[in-house]
C-alpha cells in the first residue's frame, strides 16, 4: 500500500509525525552521514588524525590510484568474491534438500541441527580453522592430506605444473605461512560454507511456495531438477539477489576475516591484503588518515557501482535495448580495464549467476500456473510394482539425505573439535587431537570463564542495548515512512536508501575521529550507538514494507476513534509486528555480537572489551593452552546459540511473514 | 490444554532466560564500572605486549608491593596486547588520546622514524626525572645516584638522540642466542656442541635435514618464525657483510647509518642493491633459509617454539625472554645448549671479502616504558616507574620474569650469564625502512624472496623501483616531521634561554651550557645535517626543505609557544 500524500497545508495536523523520524535521523546523522561527509573533506588533506592537517588537493587520490598495492588488493577481493559467489551454492542446495523432505519432523530436525553451525560466530570458526586446520606441524588439514595420500598426489601435481615445491611428500605445507597458499586458505576456510542465515532465508522463501504448485508439477511429471529450475529458483529470486548483493559488498568491505586468518600485514608478502585492510593499515599503522579517507571514498564509489551493475544485470530483461547496449559496452570496458584472469573469473561467475537468474525469470511463467493444452503433457509411466517403485524412489532420497548429512557433519566438525579440545591438556591434545581423551579437564572451563565471562557480559550488554535502541527507533522511523507521505518524505527515504549501500568500513577513519571528539573512544556507549546506527537502516527498510502491508482500514478506524499517531503505533502496529520485530532483534543482536573490527580499533581497556576481541587476543598468546582457549571459544558461542534456540520459531515466522521481502 | 500450558511455560522460560542474561550483564558492567571509578582511587593503566605469564605476574606483584609500600589508593591495570597487533593498537590509542598511562615502546612494531615522531608528539620527556636520584634506592649503595646512572649502560637506550631527551625507561636487558637441543644434535650428527663456523653449521643443518624420525618425517634443522625470529638472524648474522656500505652512505660521518642516508644513496646513485655486501647478505639468506621451518615467513612464535619443544627441530634462535620457558619445556626430556650465531669470518671463501669483523652484539634493552601525555596522573605514573627501576624493585621484577635486570649491582640467574653481550664489532648498514609504507613493502618483498618466489635481482629491481617512486613522499614526510620538532625545539630553546637569563649567577653558567648544547646539537647540528641531505637531493630535482625554511604559520606558532613558555618560566623564577 502506498502512503497517503499529505499536502503542506495539512501539515499542522500531522507535523508530530516528524518527531518519529527525529531520533533515528539524529543517530544516523552523527554516526553515518557525518563520518561520510567529513571523510570526503579529510580525503583532501595530509592528516594524521591529530595535529597534522595540511591541504593537499587531489594528491591523495592521485597517489592512491597510481598505487599498485591498492589495485592488487582489489584483485584479491575480486578473487575472493568469485569464490564467495560460488559458496552460495551449498546453502541453497541444503535449503532445497531440507525443503524437499516430506516429513515435517525431519525438516524441523535438520533445521534445528543447522542452526548451531549457522549461529556460531564467524570469527570463532575462522580462529578454529587457523589454529586447528591450517596449523603446519600438526594441523588437521595436513594430517588429512598426508594420511590419505593426497599430499603425494599434490606433490606430483606440483612437480608437473611447476608450483615451486609448495607440496612435497613428507613436507607439511604452511597454509598461512606460504605466500602461494594463503589465498587458498582464505578461500577454503569455513567449508562447507553454510554459515550465516542463508539457509534459513532460502528455507523461508521455499516455505512460501504453495503446495498446489508442487502437486501440479507432480501431475505434470516434473523431475527434481525441473521443479528446482522452473518452480523453486524463480520463487527464490529475491532472496538469492539479497544474498548475492550481501556477498559482493561483504567481500569488498570485509577485513575482519583476513585479520583473523592472516593478521594486519595480510599474511606473508601481504598477499591477502584486501581493500578494507589496506585502508585500516594506512589509517591505524601509518597514521595517514587523510589518505585512508580517500581509500574509503574510492571503496564506497566502487561498491555503489558494483551494486548498481549487479542490479542492472539482474533486471536485464526490463531494460530498453539502448540501455542494454550501454551495459554491454560498460561490461566490455570493465573487462578490458580490469584485465587479468581474476576479473575474468569474477565476471564469469557473475555472468553464470546472472544467466541462471535470467533463465529462471524467463521460465517464471509456469508459476502463474495457467496450464494450457499446449503445455500439458502426460505424466510418465511409473513402474507398476510397488517394490520397484520404492527402489526407484530410494536413490534420490538417499542422495538427498546423504548430502544433507555430509554437509551437516562437516559444518559441525569445528564445533566437535572445539568441545573435545576444551577438555584436554596440551599433552593430550598433541597426542590425540581429534578424539575424546580422558580425563576431561573441566578446570579448563573455569580458567576460560575467568578470562571470557566478563567480556561475554560486555557483549550481551552492548548487543542488548543496541538491539533495543534499533527496534524502538526503527519502528518509529518505519511508521513515519509507511503511514503518510509528508513533505520531504521522498528526500528522507532516498537518503536512507543511500545509507543501505554505503559500506560502513569506508567511514571507519572519520568515525574514529568523531568518536574521539565526542569523548566516546574506549566506551561501551560508542559500540552501542554505532551498532544501532548501522542496524537501523536495514530494520527501517524491513519494517516499512511490513507496516505498509497492514490494512489501511485498521488505521482509519483508529483515527476515527481519535487515536494519535503514537496511539496507532502502540495499539495497531506493535501488536502485529511481533514476529518481524523478533527476527530483526535476533539479526541485530547477532551482528553486533559478531562485530570485532570497530571494537578492535576503538576499545582499549581489558575490562570493556567485547568477547570477540578477547578471543583474538587469546589466539595471539605465545604459548597456546588449547584447552582453555577452546573452552573460551565455546563460552563465546553459547549465549548466541541459546538465544537462537529459544527464538528460532519466532525467527522463522518473521522471515516467512516478510522480513526478507526486500 | 497441557500442550498449551507447556508452550506457555516454554515461552515464559525463554523470556526469563533472555531477561535474566541481560540483567546479569548489566549488573556485571555496572559493578566493574563502579569498582574502576571508586572515589579516591587512582587507576594507572599499563599497556604492553609481554604475553609471558611471568611478565604479567611480575607486574601484578610489583603493583601489589607498590600499593602496600607506597600508595594504597593506586590501582594498576595491565592491558596485554599480542605483539602481532600491538603496533596498530598502540598507534590508534595514541592518536585517539586514549593511550595507556604507561606504554611499552613501539620500536620494532613500527619504523623507528615513526616511533620518534610519536615520542615527540605523545610522550612526556623524562630527562628531568632520570637526572634525579631514585627515592626508592634509599638505604642501598645507589642512594643519591641519579636514576640514569644506576643503569648498567647509563640508560643509553632511554635517551633519544633525535629528541635530545630521555623519553623511555627500560626495565630489562635482553640478548639473543641460538638455543639447541643437545641430545637431538648428538643423535643426528654425533656432535656435542653446535658449530659456530658458518660452513660447519650449514653442513650440520644438511645432515639434520637428511635424517627422518620414526614416522618417516624429516627433521627440521632450524625452528624459526618470520616476524619473531628472522630479525635476529638478520641483525646478528646476515647483515654482517653489509657494513662496507657505511663507507658510501654515511653522509654525516656519525658512524651510523640511517634509512634516510640509504635513500639518498639510492636516489643519488651512490649505492644500489648491486652493492656486493647487500648481494652477499641475500646470498647467505638463500643458503640458510632452506634449513628453516617450512613456511616460516608467516608463522607465529608459538609454532616455532612448538616444533623445538616437540623435538622436531634442533636449533631455535631466541632471546632471554624465552630462556625460562624453553628450559621448562625441555625439563626431563632433553638438555638445552646455547651458542653464538655462526657468522662467517674473514676466512670464509664466499663471504670473507665482505666481512669487516665480528658483529656488534647490541645489548637489547627491552620492555621500556614511556609516560603518555594524555595520562591524568603523570606524577603517579612516574613514581611507579621509579619504583620498578629501583634496585630492589628491578631485581624482583626480573627475578619473577626470568630476565636480566638493567640496574647495577643486582643479582642474576646463573643460566643467563651466557647472554653477556659482546660490545665490539661491526653492525648493520642496510635499513631501508624510511616510513611505514616502505617497511611493509620491504617485508613483503623479503617474504617473497625467502619463499623463493622471486630472486635477488627481482627483489632489488622491485624495491628500487618502489624507493624511487614512493621514496620522495616518505622522505618529505620525514623532513616535515623534523621541521615540526624544530618548531617545538624553538619553544624549548626560548624557555631555556629565559631560564639562563633569569637564573642566579651560581646556576646561570650551567643553564647557558645546557642552552648552547641544545642549540649546537639539536638546532645547528641537525640543521646542517638536513641541509647537506637537501643539497644532495636538490641536485637531482627533489626539493627537500632547508634549515630555517619554516612556514610562516609554523614560525608564528613557535613564537606564541616560546612567549607562553618564557613567560611561565620567568614567573616561576621570580
Amino acid at each position: 500500500m502506498k502512503p497517503k500524500i499529505i499536502p503542506i497545508r495539512q501539515l499542522r495536523y500531522h507535523w508530530p509525525l516528524y518527531l518519529f523520524i527525529l531520533p533515528a535521523a539524529a543517530l544516523l546523522f552523527t554516526f553515518q552521514y557525518l563520518p561520510a561527509v567529513t571523510g570526503i573533506f579529510h580525503s583532501f588533506f595530509r592528516w594524521n588524525g591529530s595535529d597534522i592537517s595540511e591541504y593537499v588537493g587531489w594528491d591523495n587520490y592521485h597517489d592512491l590510484l597510481s598505487n599498485s598495492e591498492f589495485w592488487q588488493s582489489f584483485k584479491v577481493a575480486l578473487l575472493l568474491g568469485t569464490f564467495n559467489v560460488l559458496k552460495m551454492i551449498p546453502p541453497l542446495a541444503v535449503a532445497v534438500c531440507i525443503h524437499r523432505c516430506r516429513s515435517q519432523r525431519i525438516q524441523f530436525f535438520y533445521r534445528t541441527m543447522f542452526v548451531v553451525p549457522m549461529v556460531i560466530p564467524g570469527l570463532v570458526i575462522a580462529l578454529i580453522w587457523r589454529s586447528f586446520f591450517f596449523e603446519s606441524t600438526s594441523g588437521y588439514l595436513n594430517r588429512f592430506l598426508i594420511s590419505t595420500g593426497a599430499m603425494n598426489v599434490l606433490g606430483r601435481l606440483d612437480a608437473f605444473f611447476g608450483w615451486g615445491g609448495v607440496f612435497a611428500a613428507g613436507r607439511s605445507p604452511a597454509w598461512l605461512g606460504e605466500p602461494r597458499l594463503i589465498l587458498v586458505a582464505c578461500i577454503v576456510w569455513g567449508f562447507p560454507w553454510v554459515g550465516s542465515f542463508a539457509v534459513l532465508i532460502h528455507l523461508a522463501r521455499l516455505q512460501a511456495i504453495p503446495k498446489s504448485l508442487y502437486e501440479a508439477c507432480e501431475i505434470d511429471g516434473a523431475g527434481w531438477w525441473t521443479k528446482f529450475a522452473r518452480l523453486e529458483l524463480p520463487m527464490m529470486l529475491s532472496s538469492l539477489y539479497l544474498v548475492f548483493v550481501f556477498v559482493i559488498i561483504d567481500t569488498i568491505k570485509d577485513a575482519g576475516t583476513i585479520i583473523a586468518l592472516a593478521g594486519f600485514e595480510g599474511g606473508p608478502g601481504g598477499v591477502a591484503t584486501v581493500p578494507a585492510l589496506f585502508m585500516i593499515r594506512k589509517a591505524f599503522i601509518d597514521q595517514q588518515m587523510g589518505y585512508a579517507c580517500a581509500v574509503g571514498i574510492v571503496l564506497m564509489v566502487l561498491i555503489l557501482a558494483t551494486q548498481k551493475l549487479a542490479t542492472s544485470l539482474v533486471e536485464w530483461e526490463d531494460h530498453s535495448p539502448a540501455k542494454r547496449r550501454l551495459l554491454q559496452l560498460l561490461i566490455a570496458v570493465l573487462l578490458i580495464a580490469l584485465g587479468g584472469l581474476v576479473s575474468i573469473w569474477l565476471l564469469a561467475a557473475c555472468a553464470a549467476i546472472t544467466l541462471a537468474i535470467v533463465w529462471a525469470r524467463r521460465h517464471r511463467r509456469p508459476i502463474d500456473w495457467d496450464p494450457g493444452p499446449s503445455t500439458w503433457c502426460p505424466p510418465p509411466r511409473k513402474p507398476h510394482s510397488p517394490i520397484r517403485r520404492a527402489v526407484a524412489d530410494l536413490w534420490p532420497r538417499l542422495l538427498k539425505h546423504g548430502y544433507i548429512w555430509f554437509i551437516l557433519l562437516m559444518a559441525l566438525l569445528p564445533l566437535y573439535l572445539m568441545l573435545i579440545v576444551s577438555g584436554k591438556e596440551n599433552v593430550q591434545f598433541y597426542a590425540a587431537p581429534a578424539t575424546v581423551t580422558l580425563p576431561f579437564h573441566w578446570e579448563n572451563w573455569s580458567a576460560a570463564a575467568r578470562l571470557v565471562m566478563p567480556t561475554v557480559a560486555n557483549s550481551i550488554f552492548i548487543s542488548g542495548f543496541a538491539t533495543i535502541i534499533t527496534l524502538v527507533l526503527a519502528l518509529l522511523a518505519a511508521y513515519f515512512f509507511a503511514r503518510l507521505r509528508l513533505p520531504a518524505h521522498g528526500l528522507l527515504w532516498n537518503a536512507l536508501l543511500l545509507l543501505m549501500m554505503l559500506p560502513a568500513i569506508a567511514n571507519l577513519v572519520p568515525l574514529f575521529r568523531i568518536l574521539h571528539d565526542l569523548n566516546l573512544l574506549n566506551t561501551l556507549t560508542a559500540l552501542i550507538l554505532v551498532g544501532a546506527s548501522g542496524a537501523i537502516v536495514f530494520a527501517v527498510f524491513v519494517l516499512r514494507a511490513f507496516i505498509a502491508d497492514i490494512p489501511q482500514d485498521l488505521f482509519e478506524a483508529a483515527e476515527i476513534d481519535g487515536a494519535s499517531h503514537w496511539r496507532q503505533l502502540h495499539t495497531v502496529v506493535t501488536p502485529l509486528s511481533g514476529a518481524v520485530l523478533g527476527t530483526i532483534a535476533i539479526t541485530v543482536f547477532v551482528n553486533v555480537w559478531n562485530d570485532f573490527v570497530l571494537p578492535l580499533i576503538i576499545m582499549r581497556d581489558q575490562a570493556r572489551l567485547p568477547v570477540m576481541v578477547q578471543l583474538i587476543r587469546m589466539a595471539g598468546e605465545y604459548i597456546k593452552y588449547w584447552g582453555p582457549m577452546m573452552a573460551g571459544y565455546s563460552l563465546a558461542s553459547i549465549p548466541i546459540v541459546v538465544l537462537f534456540m529459544l527464538s528460532m520459531k519466532l525467527f522463522i515466522r518473521g522471515l516467512t511473514e516478510g522480513a526478507v521481502k526486500g | 490444554m497441557i500442550h498449551r500450558m507447556l508452550s506457555t511455560v516454554r515461552a515464559s522460560l525463554s523470556l526469563v532466560l533472555i531477561i535474566g542474561a541481560f540483567a546479569w550483564a548489566c549488573a556485571s558492567v555496572v559493578a566493574r564500572h563502579e569498582q574502576a571509578n571508586a572515589p579516591g582511587t587512582i587507576t594507572l593503566v599499563i599497556g604492553h605486549w609481554q604475553l609471558e605469564t611471568s611478565a604479567r605476574e611480575a607486574f601484578d606483584q610489583l603493583a601489589a608491593d607498590y600499593r602496600r609500600d607506597v600508595n594504597p589508593n593506586v590501582r594498576i591495570e595491565q592491558i596485554v596486547v599480542p605483539d602481532s597487533m600491538y603496533g596498530q593498537w598502540a598507534s590508534t590509542q595514541l592518536s585517539g588520546d586514549t593511550a595507556p598511562d604507561l606504554m611499552e615502546c613501539l620500536e620494532g612494531h613500527i619504523p623507528r622514524t615513526k616511533w620518534i615522531s610519536y615520542l615527540a608528539r605523545y610522550f612526556v620527556p623524562l630527562s628531568d626525572v632520570v637526572q634525579r636520584a631514585n627515592p626508592y634506592d634509599a638505604g642501598t649503595p645507589l642512594a643519591g645516584v641519579p636514576l640514569a646512572q644506576t643503569y648498567k649502560d647509563d640508560m643509553r637506550y632511554g635517551y633519544i638522540d633525535e629528541l635530545q631527551q630521555y623519553m623511555v625507561v627500560p626495565l630489562s636487558q635482553f640478548a639473543v642466542r641460538v638455543f639447541y637441543n643437545r641430545d637431538l644434535l648428538k643423535r643426528l650428527t654425533g656432535r656435542d656442541v653446535a658449530p659456530t663456523n658458518y660452513r660447519e653449521f650449514l653442513e650440520v643443518c644438511r645432515q639434520i635435514a637428511s635424517k627422518r624420525d620414526e614416522h618417516g618425517h624429516p627433521f627440521t634443522p632450524i625452528a624459526c618464525a618470520g616476524a619473531s625470529h628472522f630479525p635476529s638472524w638478520e641483525q646478528l648474522m646476515f647483515d654482517a657483510p653489509t657494513y662496507g656500505a657505511m663507507r658510501l652512505i654515511d653522509f654525516n660521518r656519525d658512524g651510523c647509518h640511517t634509512p634516510e642516508e640509504l635513500y639518498i644513496g639510492i636516489e643519488t646513485g651512490k649505492i644500489s642493491f648491486d652493492f656486493p655486501g647487500y648481494r652477499a647478505k641475500f646470498q647467505m639468506i638463500r643458503e640458510m633459509t632452506p634449513y628453516f621451518q617450512n613456511g616460516f615467513t608467516g608463522l607465529s612464535r608459538d609454532e616455532a617454539v612448538f616444533l623445538f619443544a616437540q623435538q622436531h627441530a634442533v636449533f631455535i634462535p631466541t632471546g632471554t625472554w624465552d630462556a625460562r620457558s624453553l628450559q621448562e619445556q625441555a625439563r626431563g626430556r632433553f638438555s638445552v645448549g646455547i651458542s653464538n650465531f655462526p657468522v662467517p669470518d674473514k676466512t670464509d671463501p664466499e663471504f670473507g671479502p665482505y666481512i669487516d669483523g665480528p658483529v656488534y652484539d647490541m645489548p637489547m634493552i627491552g620492555i621500556s616504558f614511556g609516560v603518555a601525555r594524555s595520562c591524568k596522573h603523570q606524577d603517579v605514573a612516574i613514581d611507579f616507574l621509579r619504583y620498578l627501576t629501583s634496585q630492589r624493585g628491578n631485581e624482583k621484577f626480573n627475578r619473577i620474569v626470568g630476565w636480566i635486570p638493567t640496574i647495577r649491582d643486582t643479582s642474576l640467574d646463573p643460566f643467563l650469564a651466557a647472554f653477556e653481550p659482546r660490545l665490539f664489532g661491526v653492525f648493520t648498514a642496510l635499513d631501508p625502512k624510511l616510513g611505514a609504507e616502505s617497511m611493509i613493502t620491504w617485508n613483503q618483498l623479503e617474504s617473497l624472496f625467502e619463499a623463493g618466489q622471486i630472486d635477488y635481482d627481482e627483489f632489488a629491481k622491485r624495491f628500487t623501483k618502489y624507493e624511487l617512486e614512493r621514496g620522495p613522499r616518505e622522505f618529505a614526510e620525514l623532513q616535515r616531521d623534523w621541521q615540526r620538532d624544530y618548531v617545538i625545539d624553538e619553544g624549548i630553546a626560548a624557555s631555556m634561554r629565559a631560564q639562563a637569563l633569569l637564573s642566579p649567577p651560581a646556576q646561570a653558567n650551567a643553564a647557558w651550557i645546557n642552552y648552547r648544547a641544545l642549540i649546537a646539537t639539536q638546532q645547528i647540528g641537525l640543521a646542517i645535517d638536513h641541509a647537506r641531505k637537501a643539497a644532495l637531493l636538490r641536485g637531482i630535482g627533489i626539493d627537500a626543505p632547508a634549515p630555517y625554511d619554516i612556514r610562516p604559520d609554523a614560525m608564528q606558532a613557535a613564537r606564541r609557544q616560546a612567549l607562553a613558555t618564557g613567560t611561565a618560566q620567568s614567573g616561576a623564577t621570580r
